[in-house]
């Protein structure tokens, strides 16, 4: 019983991420339709936003996780004792 | 007529506050409720002009002037204390309501000040509510962060003091207008107004004290003091380019914190940081386009950080916790709460259709339009960042993530109903721009839904959100453990008692020692030396004496032989008269030498 439920709920979510999926595709193939000033040199590029907030949000996880957290974390206990 | 029905907004919040403290019980709340309710609709009915000017001490202030651009912060500073009060009504002591209102009539006095002294006055009000509203909670941690608070935001106040005065003593004007970084008076009144701002390196207070408040106290503490600060920023320091960097700085760097840090409500008081750097940058830039983002930024940021805070609140009131390690599944059992925040998420990553993309929207434009590429970058990926935190981190840790660690309720009917009117406004403000921008300080449209602008944001967060799909994929995130963050606080916490302990050792060292030489030596050596004095100075002299010149020291048998006869008084003849000779040799010599 446990099992079949477990399955439904991994089935909905596969769903859930083949929309996502196909939704970031349309997201990309829409921009073909659409036409921009260009502020920046990066403005006229396709894909560059997407592109932008993929390697944004790793690269900060990246950072965050081995740099920083290395650095500053200390116990919880740190400024009681 | 006009002027003597236009009462400072100040003097309604605290008179209202005044009022609290005759009520308890429901006419508690209601008199709570009532003085920003009327003081919005005093502020809506009030024209623009100069009222209220006192004579104080051969000085002539004005409490109250209303422009547009004081006239829409005291709009949303309102309506912040009005959901504000609302979200406290589980709480029965008066002071609460009391130190709440004077804290949002603190600001509204900083916002309507026309000139510098009656802005000083407001500002250290602020300071001293603000301390009273930390400390509430009645926790050792909420006293001691209470007491830093006060203490870093007195130095602050002090700084802006001595700015005031070096300025005035310069022959500056003491109206509140624009300002130039060209003299030491105004340079202290910027660095006054960046630490209520929490610039960095002068941040730290805020996410330090913020959250060890009550879940009330933080939403009221969430709006006024870093808010009347970018208030006052834009009225006096518009266009000054160092903003633009400490701006830019301001939005970034607090996104890495936030990222690793477990306490939630610790995340928002880095997010809270975080968005004000636009306003800062925005303010740097100085156009009218800036300065209409910048204050659009402050009405919707007050109004999506207090229903973030609120969400936290309302986890917090039922939990007893806000870490992120300890929560996750609530979304079965508030699913009222999850709604609101899943609104103040979208606000605050500044998805079409809500507050924050409006606003952001009109400060990125401003930034395209004074040709700043790398601030865009900056601001850019501060936004993906704050999707991560704000906009996937906090309801993913909350209420999905992880399979419920506790049973609980629902949050309270009153708290449902704040997080509900501003989650409303989020949304009214995202699909109803015009709304702010009739009341905006510089009359302007702006075609914000343009479709090649919404499917870029849309690209942007999406693929952020793709990114964070695969950070966990990966298994590099979650990444938050139960621990302290270094800040720039270890330099007051750790560094100052590390200070305490070495002025410690060294003052009470010396201490210790001078009363061992002093109270204990030299008493004993004193005791002994008068014990024969004249045997000793013989003594000694002849010890001098011996190795000057090479001879062997006295030995035991002849020292006692001089204290013995110093002692009985009875010397050889010879050597009196070895004294006399001396004597005798001493005067010719000063006698010729004269």
């Amino acid at each position: 019983m446990r099992q079949e439920k477990r399955s439904h709920l991994s089935g909905d979510r596969r769903l859930m991420l083949w929309g996502y999926g196909l939704w970031l595709i349309s997201l990309l193939l829409l921009e073909f339709r659409m036409h921009s000033h260009a502020f920046f040199p990066w403005d006229g590029w396709r894909g560059f936003s997407a592109a932008f907030g993929l390697v944004t949000v790793v690269s900060l996880a990246l950072i965050a996780r081995f740099l920083l957290r290395p650095l500053v974390m200390r116990d919880e206990e740190y400024y009681d004792r | 007529m006009i002027a003597s029905i236009v009462l400072p907004p100040a003097l309604i919040l605290v008179a209202g506050a005044l009022l609290t403290t005759l009520f308890q019980g429901r006419a508690l709340r209601i008199a709570a409720l009532a003085a920003p309710l009327v003081g919005l609709l005093l502020l809506w009915a009030a024209p623009e002009g100069n009222f209220g000017q006192v004579s104080f001490l051969g000085l002539n202030l004005l409490t109250t002037r209303i422009d547009a651009l004081s006239r829409i912060f005291g709009y949303v500073f309102y309506l912040a204390c009005l959901l504000g009060v609302l979200f406290s009504f589980h709480h029965k002591e008066r002071s609460h309501y009391a130190v709440g209102l004077l804290y949002a009539g603190a600001a509204q006095g900083v916002t309507f000040a026309g000139d510098l002294i009656t802005l000083f006055v407001f500002w250290e009000t602020l300071t001293l509510a603000a301390t009273f509203l930390i400390a509430a909670r009645r926790t050792r941690r909420s006293r001691e962060a209470a007491v830093r608070y006060m203490l870093v935001h007195v130095a602050g106040g002090l700084c802006l003091l001595s700015g005031i005065l070096l300025h005035r003593s310069a022959g500056g004007d003491l109206a509140l207008g624009p300002l130039q970084l060209d003299a030491p008076g105004a340079v202290l009144i910027f660095l006054g107004f960046g630490l209520n701002c929490a610039w960095p390196l002068l941040h730290a207070w805020l996410v330090d004290a913020y959250p060890e408040s009550t879940v009330a106290g933080a939403v009221f503490l969430s709006v006024f003091t870093t808010k009347s600060a970018v208030y006052v920023l834009a009225r006096c320091f518009a266009g000054i380019e160092e903003l633009v960097w400490i701006g830019a700085l301001m939005a970034a760097f607090p996104v890495l914190y936030a990222l690793i840090e477990n306490d939630l409500r610790r995340v928002l008081c880095y997010s809270l940081i975080s968005q004000v750097g636009y306003m800062v940058v925005a303010i740097g830039i100085g156009s009218d386009m800036a300065i209409n983002g910048a204050v659009c930024h402050a009405f919707a940021h007050i109004l999506y950080k207090s229903l973030l805070f609120m969400v936290l609140g309302a986890v917090v009131f039922r939990t007893g916790t806000s870490n992120a390690s300890q929560l996750g599944g609530l979304y079965r059992s508030m699913p009222g709460t999850v709604i609101c925040c899943l609104v103040g998420s979208a606000s605050i990553s500044a998805f079409p259709l809500f507050s924050g993309f409006v606003t952001k929207s009109i400060i990125m434009d401003a930034v395209t339009h004074s040709h700043r590429p790398l601030v865009w970058l900056v601001l850019t990926a501060a936004s993906v960042g704050t999707f991560f935190y704000a906009g996937v981190k906090i309801p993913y840790r909350i209420f999905f993530g992880a399979e419920a660690k506790v049973q609980i309720r629902e949050a309270p009917p009153h708290m449902l109903l704040a997080m509900a009117a501003t989650a409303f406004l989020c949304v009214l403000l995202g699909l109803r721009p015009q709304l702010l921008f009739g009341i905006m300080p510089y009359p302007a449209v702006y075609e914000l839904y343009t479709p090649a602008h919404v499917l870029s944001k849309l690209q942007l967060l999406c693929f952020a959100g793709l990114g964070f799909w695969l950070l966990c994929r990966w298994r590099i995130y979650p990444f938050e453990k139960a621990a302290t963050n270094l800040d720039v606080d270890w330099f007051y916490r750790r560094g100052g008692l590390m200070l305490y302990r070495g002025v410690d050792r060294l003052f009470n060292g010396l201490n210790a020692h001078c009363e061992r030489f002093f109270i204990t030596r030299m008493t004993a050596l004193s005791a002994r030396f008068f014990e024969e004095p004249g045997g000793n100075v013989q003594i000694g002299c002849l010890r001098i004496l011996n190795r000057l010149m090479g001879f062997q020291d006295l030995s035991p048998g002849t020292k006692q032989r001089i204290r013995q006869r110093s002692r009985l008084g009875t010397y050889p003849v010879g050597v009196g008269v070895l004294l006399a000779v001396i004597f005798l040799a001493a005067t010719s010599l000063l006698y010729f030498i004269a």
